[in-house]
């Protein structure tokens, strides 16, 4: 038997149990929001850290000529950003575990008892949970 | 433990982010939430922001053509190569550009299919 379980109210509030605890996940408008500026705050804390160290996003890209042809290789920009994205996708997920649960990540996965694989696990049911959708391994 | 954003991202309503700013999305967060108050209920915007999404887009649904926000919407989804009247498509194509999502909401990846739909699309 699961150690927690997230029960669907309606189709924006999900609810979190465990032990004698619950608290409610809403999807709601200012988390929608949040989401979306994930990729903006990325963006701009990637071109800060790269201004101080006195470059800019297009010292990333590698150009090539090919006769009259010139190609931009922007692979390597791509990457970083991908970096810098899935770190503040980790910041959101911190800071929606403080909103929801009055704790960091960390500390809720200690309370509930986790162990790693189930942490995993319990990332992916959060997810879901803020999407307003059932996880596959709650059903 | 590893934590799945991209989960998180697959499995919204909207794969895009783009789609659903519409909504939520901070430049037009004014208008929607003006919206809001002038149709439905006039709630502070913390009570705004604290409203179930699934709710407000239900809501949206009945977004009168007088309403700004309307027209920006209108403005992204619109096919100005199917207007035939000149003057009206300069005024769309010009709506198109000022309510245009700025890019920094978007990735490189996402401005980069972007414009290779747009080349491919004006077979560039």
């Amino acid at each position: 038997m699961s150690k927690y379980e997230f029960i669907k109210q309606d189709e924006d509030t999900t609810i979190l149990k465990y032990k004698d605890k619950s608290f409610e996940i809403k999807k709601d408008v200012e988390l929608q929001k949040e989401i979306e500026s994930v990729n903006k705050n990325a963006r701009v804390k990637m071109m800060v850290d790269l201004t101080k160290q006195g470059i800019t996003s297009n010292d990333l890209i590698v150009v090539r000529k090919n006769g009259s042809k010139t190609y931009e290789d922007k692979s390597n920009l791509i990457q970083l950003e991908q970096s810098y994205m899935q770190e503040a996708s980790v910041d959101l997920f911190q800071s929606l575990s403080e909103r929801y649960f009055g704790m960091k990540l960390e500390n809720l996965i200690k309370d509930i008892g986790l162990e790693d694989e189930e942490a995993s696990k319990f990332g992916n049911d959060f997810a879901y949970a803020l999407a307003g959708k059932s996880s596959p391994s709650q059903k | 433990m590893i934590l799945p954003m991209p989960l998180l991202e697959s499995h919204l309503p909207v794969k895009s982010s783009r789609t659903y700013f519409c909504i939520a999305y901070e430049r037009d967060f004014e208008e929607a939430y003006a919206f809001y108050c002038a149709r439905y209920e006039n709630i502070s915007i913390k009570e705004f922001l604290r409203l179930g999404l699934t709710e407000f887009n239900m809501k949206l649904n009945s977004i009168p053509e007088s309403e700004p926000l309307f027209t920006i919407l209108k403005s992204r989804v619109v096919n100005t190569a199917k207007i035939k009247d000149k003057e009206q498509r300069k005024y769309w194509n010009e709506l198109k550009r000022k309510n245009r999502i700025p890019a920094e909401y978007l990735s490189t990846r996402e401005i980069l299919a972007e414009l290779n739909s747009f080349a491919k699309e004006k077979k560039i």
